[in-house]
């Protein structure tokens, strides 16, 4: 397969024999003992995938949707059973040992640090592993410690850090034989807020300072929100959507939410179709369609009608958008 | 450009294996006490083993046709081929077993190496050391005692069947890392493994002929410690090449096992 893409997909699929049992307890068992029943699983159906150079894509789904098996493709650890895949000009799989020596990857739920030493180390490791140069290895290094503010936080045993420092330095271990492709699952899960801030900064600069792409698995909405101008979500093996996050709001946007706040306490009974009105009488909310092409007259009777002390329009929340995406039928 | 990466791996293992082996000092120097309670321990043990053999076989028949000098030296060598392929691989089965058991075996496959030489040269484990260098002194003494009849050819041999006790050892890990692979809870294998290679912790000769065809054939366990110690005794015979080569086929039918089970593997959820 000829691309200009980064990674680009046609009609992949995978599948899988596993092992099935009809029914529960000892009985059920021992006839799956001597008599293993198995049925195959579609966990990933005709994937179309594009990935174009320096773009950070988020690739979302609901658990079991078959985004770890897809990423595991991609990452040349599984061979797809259909389909054309060409990632960094290679097929992963087949020249496995050729094509990890350009990808990263981060698991947010497993390390590759070594525990009991500081990550320093884990990072002589990988110099030798990658056969990094002495050059590329203190360059990228001291662009780290720099940009990141790492030099305390290498120097202590990984088994010290904050989960912050730490994804920091896997991060930094992903990254340093400069990779062309980076894959990062669920790299914020179970941070506080600055610390998750303090991750999607890194991930941002590093993608605009070395066009470095991503593709980030995530629960957590406010990682696409923040790095990702496009989303793929798959659900049950396929993809739902593959489009820009503004189309996601356009097609799945539903309503849009608009508050008031007045001048002074009003009659509850005279605010007409108002979604809810505050007890006080002080605001109310409407909710008006997502695809208007122009709000203004509404806003304009609004003030017409009512003492308008200020106006807000929100958008319909992300993870409202997600949940609809989710639970939409095929 | 591609075989001549096949050619420099080897080269790049034995490096790999010694950078591997250095991370593991320093991750064991963390926990000052317990480091330095296994070494000593470990050499303790070491120690006292030949002193056990001693009395074991000085009130004992001992192995027919095999006088005191030689049954030292056969304890000896012993020592040293089990401290070598525990400071070699003695980790390898708990890697493996802590990779399957936490679903890490994929980072194995992120790595720009072969899964099997990167499990492999992870395998150091220096309490072996205090055995090596027990058995080491032990066979010194008894070359000095009773010499070595073959001279230097038997040196030689004595090296080939240590190399090739050494390409069994990895075999039987290989064979561990396979079923480890695709069962994930392989149970009691490590301990099967180890009772099937003890057969080679004794001379041959104690053996029904069956047996002995069989260890020097199909299940080369001659190889343990019998031919390494028989041929610093006299001149060995073709037997014992076919244990060398019954070894090399033993070793690459584990690595097309494995190679095999790799092409079915199918990951962790999540």
């Amino acid at each position: 397969m000829n691309t200009n893409y980064v990674v680009e997909t046609k009609g992949l699929g995978k599948s899988f024999k596993v092992a099935s049992r009809s029914g529960a307890g000892f009985g059920a068992a021992l006839k799956a003992f001597f008599k293993p029943e198995y049925k195959t699983v579609e966990a990933v159906v005709n994937v179309n995938f594009k990935l174009p150079e320096g773009e950070i894509r988020a690739l979302i789904g609901p658990n079991g949707a078959g985004k770890s098996t897809l990423i595991k493709i991609l990452c040349g650890v599984l061979h797809p059973t259909s389909g054309e895949l060409n990632c960094l000009g290679v097929e992963p799989w087949k020249e496995r040992l050729d094509y990890v020596r350009k990808i990263g990857a981060v698991f947010g739920q497993k390390t590759q640090l070594m525990w009991d030493l500081p990550a320093s180390d884990s990072f002589l490791l990988n110099k030798k592993i990658y056969k990094i140069s002495e050059d590329t290895y203190k360059r990228s290094l001291e662009y780290f410690k720099d940009k990141f503010a790492l030099s305390d936080v290498l120097e202590r045993p990984v088994r010290s850090l904050s989960l912050g420092e730490r994804m920091k330095c896997e991060l930094v271990a992903a990254l340093l034989h400069e990779p062309a492709l980076v894959f990062l699952d669920e790299p914020t899960i179970g941070m506080d807020i600055l610390a998750k801030e303090t991750v999607r900064r890194f991930v941002h600069d590093v993608n605009k300072d070395k066009k470095v792409s991503f593709i980030l698995t995530t629960h957590d909405l406010g990682d696409v929100e923040n790095l990702c101008k496009r989303i793929t979500v798959i659900n049950s093996g396929n993809i739902v959507f593959d489009k820009n996050m503004d189309d996601l709001r356009f097609a799945y946007g539903g309503s849009k939410l608009l508050s008031v706040r007045f001048t002074q306490p009003m009659d509850v009974k005279k605010i007409k179709d108002a979604l809810e009105v505050s007890e006080d009488g002080m605001s109310a909310v409407w909710e008006l369609p997502g695809h208007m092409d122009s709000y203004g007259s509404v806003i304009a009777k609004l003030t017409n009608e009512y003492p308008v002390a200020d106006i807000t329009i929100k958008n319909p929340e992300i993870e409202t958008i997600i949940h609809d995406l989710y639970t939409a039928k095929k | 450009m591609k075989k001549l990466h096949n050619l420099s791996l080897p080269a790049e293992a034995v490096s790999l294996f010694f950078f591997n082996s250095k991370m593991l000092l320093m991750r064991m120097m963390q926990y000052r006490f317990n480091f330095i309670m296994g070494l000593l321990v470990a050499f303790g043990f070491s120690a006292l083993g030949p002193l056990a053999q001693f009395m074991l076989y000085s009130n004992s028949n001992g192995y027919p046709g095999w006088n005191w000098d030689q049954i030292l030296l056969f304890q000896a060598v012993l020592l040293l081929v089990n401290g070598l392929t525990d400071i070699l691989f003695g980790s390898v089965r708990g890697t493996i077993d802590t990779l399957m058991e936490r679903g890490e075996f994929d980072r194995m496959l992120l790595r720009p190496y072969p899964p099997l030489m990167m499990l492999l040269t992870s395998g150091f484990k220096p309490y072996g050391l205090g055995t090596v260098v027990v058995g080491t002194a032990g066979m010194l003494w008894s070359v000095i005692r009773i010499g070595v009849p073959a001279g230097l050819t038997g040196f030689v041999f004595f090296f080939i069947f240590l190399l090739a006790r050494i390409l069994l050892q990895a075999g039987v890990h290989i064979l561990y890392c396979f079923f480890t692979v695709r069962w994930i809870y392989p149970m009691r294998l490590g301990e099967i493994t180890d009772k099937i290679l003890a057969y080679g912790n004794y001379p041959m000769e104690i053996y029904p002929i069956v047996l002995r065809t069989l260890f020097t054939t199909a299940l080369p366990f001659a190889i343990a410690c019998y031919w390494p110690a028989k041929a610093l005794l006299g001149p060995v015979s073709w037997t014992a090449f076919t244990a060398l080569g019954g070894t090399i086929l033993f070793v690459l039918v584990t690595v097309l096992l494995w190679k095999h089970q790799l092409k079915s593997y199918v990951s962790g959820g999540g």
